[in-house]
Parts: structure tokens; sequence; C-alpha cells
């Protein structure tokens, strides 16, 4: 497999006819690690959406490549396929639905008609998988995603990761939710297949927390601020922000405060009989 | 092969004894793997064709008079009248019928009985099924291209277990009714699971949960087909302390169907301790897809625990783009969330009854055929 190479040239995108994202310049190549991070609301999780295609976000302009394929003009089964990967935040329940089942159809969804994968190499690939990710064995037949902890719902996303073997991950706020040691086992589970597939891999992860970088040490480190990337650095400006907070780089960066999406309490309230 | 023959090998239910109502009236099926009946038609040793009577493995059947109208009235709720406009066929009570007396006794295992109803039949059935204390049976109502209505009074004494599965043939299109009224004893259960993936069909069914401890659990799988209509009218009383019930009903809707789930769950005075649930939801395919839910409660008793909830909706915007982001079209996720709706209900009939993970195959694999069109 060739190294994949995503590109993203000064995409803005808007949900709801309100502009998010106005200008974001990223480049990602397999074998890198890069990692996003920034206040609520300046819009790291709709860039992960737009990349994947979710139908409530609008894009405005710009571009994003995938391997120097119009990504933005594909539907989003074919950005999968293309080996795309969005961990998700809030993974949909799907009542009726074996995790298994999915999971099966999901691998095969990328593979040939006439190379599709087989019930027992599946079964086996899907059992190493829950074991390294530390999961309950019977995971493959519960409904996906459904009844399932936060913590399990998150797991779930990085065994599907494991076994669909993308050529872009974006990971959206894989640690929250998590306890200490699941935090540790997504961290180890992500990091191990990153070094086993080398270049082959490249991750874009989106936290709040330094504390995940103790276990997937990035390469690259974006600053998201007002829809913008206002400063790039390695792991030393995660462990500055961690101590600091944003305050210092908004004003470095001539910004103002992210506008409140809440009207006011007061407002709320106007016009109800009190 | 005789197209019972055909529909219990589908289901799986060819190795099993099993009863046949047809417009011969009824008779008995072997296990078609025995050496002596490659038809399922050899004499049957144990039962008399006569007089239709037979026994055998703690069960006995014998025919009965037919219940008057005044009777069978009692197995039409209100509610019917009230609606009688919407159905296409209301369940008539003022019908001939061929009457049978069915008696299961404890034999320290579940009795596992497949009765069939196929084709024209001279009169309605009315079949009055009774669980001695202790009886544990699976009885699976299979019908196929029968419309004389099906009337079945269950009576299940100080714990004893029915699991009572009411399975619509697919392919065999023709419309179904069904009431049943069933009186549940001190720690007896009754375990009910409804399948139709094709026809219209008219189920009501009235369950009086009238011992300490008694339960009833009822579920549906209902896919209405385009221009046909599926109705559940379903009541459970709690009539005394300590008893549970739990309603979860799922259908799916295609263009121009009509679906209808109805379920009261009522706790009268004096039934404290009591537990009730309904859950009936409604996927609606097309914009002419038409369905209501009514999940009731009446409730006159302080320390009960109660829940109800029903609906009816597209598919989830939001799980469509989850499945299509791990590479499914949306054909494939459309699908697979569509047979998801139903398949619950076929996975807790096969947990329920062991012996029949075969007819569940069946069933799941007809979903999916409909659900890829």
């Amino acid at each position: 497999m060739s190294r994949p190479v995503l590109e993203i040239k000064n995409l803005s995108c808007s949900v709801d006819n309100k502009e998010i994202l106005h200008g974001i310049d990223l480049t990602v190549r397999g074998g890198e690690i890069h990692v996003i991070m920034g206040p609520n609301g300046t819009g790291k999780s709709t860039l992960a959406s737009t990349l994947m295609g979710h139908p409530s976000y609008q894009v405005n302009g710009g571009q994003a490549l995938l391997n120097d394929e119009d990504l933005l003009a594909m539907p989003v089964d074919e950005r999968a396929r293309k080996g795309l990967f969005l961990a998700m935040q809030y993974p949909a329940e799907i009542q009726g639905v074996t995790n298994a089942d999915f999971m099966r159809t999901a691998m095969n969804a990328k593979l040939p008609a006439d190379h599709q994968i087989g019930v027992f190499p599946f079964r086996k690939a899907l059992n190493q998988a829950v074991t390294e990710l530390e999961m309950d064995p019977s995971l493959p037949d519960r409904y996906l995603n459904e009844g399932f902890s936060g913590g399990e719902k998150k797991r779930n996303e990085i065994l599907q990761m494991k076994l669909l073997k993308p050529a872009i991950a974006i990971l959206d706020e894989i640690d929250s939710g998590l306890d200490i040691d699941a935090l540790r086992i997504v961290g180890q589970n992500v990091t191990q297949m990153a070094q086993a597939r080398g270049e082959e891999m490249g991750l874009l992860l989106i936290t709040h927390y330094q504390r995940l970088l103790d276990y997937i040490v990035p390469d690259y480190v974006h600053v998201i601020m007002n829809g913008r990337v206002v400063r790039t650095g390695d792991k030393e400006l995660a462990e500055k922000l961690e101590r600091d907070g944003y305050e210092w780089l908004r004003q470095e960066a001539g910004l103002e405060a992210e506008p409140a999406d809440a009207a006011p309490a007061a407002d709320l309230l106007s016009g109800l009989p009190l | 092969m005789r197209n019972i023959d055909k529909i219990r090998t589908s289901l799986g239910l060819d190795n099993i004894y099993g009863l046949y109502f047809s417009h011969k009236g009824l008779s008995s099926l072997l296990p078609l793997q025995r050496p002596d009946s490659q038809t399922g038609l050899a004499a049957d040793s144990k039962c008399d064709p006569l007089t239709g009577s037979c026994q055998r493995d703690g069960m006995s059947l014998e025919p009965i008079a037919s219940p008057e109208p005044e009777a069978l009235a009692l197995f039409r709720p209100v509610e019917i009248e009230q609606k009688k406009k919407e159905l296409n066929r209301p369940l008539p009570v003022d019908c001939e019928t061929q009457a049978y007396r069915l008696r299961i006794s404890p034999v320290g295992h579940q009795v596992n009985l497949p009765v069939f109803m196929a084709g024209e039949r001279p009169a309605a059935t009315y079949l009055d099924i009774t669980l001695e204390s202790d009886a544990e049976a699976a009885i699976t109502l299979v019908t196929a291209k029968t419309e004389e209505p099906i009337f079945l009074n269950i009576n299940l004494e100080a714990n004893s277990r029915l699991d009572l599965n009411v399975i619509k043939m697919p392919g065999y299109i023709s419309w179904q009714l069904l009431s049943y009224r069933a009186a549940v004893g001190d720690g007896a259960s009754l375990r009910q699971h409804s399948v139709n993936l094709d026809s219209s069909a008219y189920q009501a069914g009235q369950v009086f949960l009238r011992g300490e401890g008694a339960e009833a659990r009822t579920q549906t799988a209902a896919f209405v087909n385009s221009f046909e209509s599926q109705r559940f009218d379903m009541t459970i009383r709690h009539e005394v302390p300590h008893t549970v019930s739990d309603m979860f009903n799922h259908g799916v809707i295609l263009a121009d169907g009509f679906g209808c789930f109805a379920g009261r769950g009522v706790i009268v005075k004096g039934a404290f301790g009591s537990k009730a649930e309904q859950d009936s939801r409604f996927l609606a395919l097309d914009p002419t897809a038409r369905a209501e839910a009514y999940p009731v409660l009446i409730i006159d008793e302080y320390d009960v625990e109660a829940g109800h909830a029903g609906s009816v909706g597209q598919m989830d915007a939001e799980a469509l783009f989850y499945l299509q982001s791990r590479g499914l079209t949306l054909e494939e996720a459309h699908s697979l969330i569509t047979a998801g709706y139903l398949f619950p209900i076929l996975h807790d009939m096969g947990r329920c009854v062991p012996a029949l993970q075969k007819t569940v195959a069946y069933l799941q694999q007809r979903v999916i055929e409909k659900v890829s069109l």
C-alpha cells in the first residue's frame, strides 16, 4: 500500500447557515500522528464530520483531497471505502444488528466480491481485537452500541478501526468517557496499530486533554480557534496548553473570545408568562 | 411434496409431531423423517381420526361443543367496535367453529407443539388450551392461506409456562384473524411472539393476570406490505398483586400500508407491587405509510411501576450516517437498520424456545430478502 496523504486546503464550512470553519489548512501523511486541540465550539468536531461527509455540514469553500482524489465530491460510504475512518464522539446505537454481523458487512464492503472474508478468518480477527482491547467477550453478539457504556462505545470504535485498517483515521475525542485503565488500553492499542502499520496509516486525533498524549505521542499538535488553525507545534505545545490554558494564545493571535452559542437566560425567558 | 410439508420443512418443524387444520378438518402430522412415514400421512396410532382425539407426550386433544356466540363475543375487545371503520375485516363472532380442548400435563420438559392452519377451512377454529400446574409448553401456531378466524382460550394453571408463537407463513398471503384470551394463574407465565411479514392481519389478545407472581410478555414483529394493513390490539389486566407485564412491538411499513399497535396495560386497585411496561414503535419507509401506536396505561393503584413508549418515525439519519461511514452504501445501511428493527423479536423467540432456532433463521432470511428489495 502506498503512503496515504490527506490534504485539507482552505476549507470552510457551515452548520445551520452559520460558518464554523473559516479556512483550515492541514496535511496528514501516512506514518504521522497529528493532534487537534482547542477550546469548546471552535470547530474541531465540525472538521471531522465535514471530512467524513455528515449531511448537516455544508462546505462553503476549499478542498479536501485523499491521495489526490476530491474527498468532498464523494458520498460518505465511498470516502470510507477509500480509506477514511472516523471514530465518533457519539456513536449511533443500532438495535437488532449484532456487532459481529455489522463488522463483517463493513469489512466486506471494502473488499471485491470474489475476495469476501470468510466466517472463520473474520471471527479469529474479531476475537483477537476484542482480547487486545480487553473487551467483554460477549460483545460480538450484542447489538451495535446498544446498552454499551460510554467507555465500551469508545473501545468499540477502536475495535472497528483495528479491523477496517483505514488509510487515514480521525479519532474524535476518543478519550472522553474513558476511565484511567480504559484510556491506557485505548492509547496503547492505537499506538501499537500506528507502529505496526507504519506509513500505511495517518492519524488525526481530536482531544481536549494532554493525558491521551501520554500514550499516543504526536508528531504535530495543531490548535484551532475561531475556525482556523492558529498554532502548530509538537507535544510541548499540548503540555503548555494543559498548564496555561488558551488565553495566552488567544491574545497572541489577536482573537476575541468565541461567541457564546446560547442566548442569555433573561432572553430565553422573555415573553414567557412568569 | 405437499404444501404443508414444504412449510414444515422450511420452518425446520418437520421432525416433530404437529397438528394440522385444513379443509378436511384436523389431522396429526408425524415427523417426516420417520421411515414409515415419508409423506407424513401415515396413521398415528395415538390419534383417532374418527373422533379427532389424540394423546401423546403429556398432551390430550378432544373435540368439544362449539361455543355460543355470546362466548365468542368476549374475544372481540370493545375497542374494535370503536375502530371498526379502520378494519377491512372485523373479527366475526357469530360464525360456526370447529372446537377442541387441548390439555398439557407436566412431563419434566418443554412440550413443543406446532399447530398448522393452512388453506381454506370449513369453519373458524376454537382451541381451548389448558396447561396444568407446572407444565411447560411451546405452541407454535403457523397460518398460511387461511382466512377463517382463530380463537384461543388459554388457561395457565399455577407455575405453568406457555410460549405461544404466532407465525404468519411468509409467501402465503392472506388475511389473518386471530383473537386469544388467557388467564394466568399463580406464578405462571405467558410469553407470546407474533411474526407477520407480509399479510394483512387483525390480532387481539386479552390477558388476565389472576395469580400472584403471574407474568405476561408479548412481542410482535410486523412488516406491512404496500396496501396491506396489520392491527394488533393487546390488553393485559393486572388483577392481583405482584404481577408483571411487558409489551414490545416493532413494525415496518411500506408505501400505502397501515399498521396499528394498540396496547392497554390495566392495573386494578389492589394489584400493588405490579409492573407494566409497553414499547410500540413503527418505522415508516415512505411518506404514504400510515401508522398508529397507542401505548395506554390505566392504573388504579399507587404502589406500582409502569412505563410506556410509542413512536412512529422515519429512519434515524445519524444511524444511516454511522453505517455509511463504515463503507456501507445507503441501500445497505437502509436494509441493515430495517432488518434490525424486527430482529430483536425473532432473536427473543429463539431464546425462549431453543427448538425454534431453524424457524428463527428462516424468518430472519425472509426479512433480509424483503429489506433488500
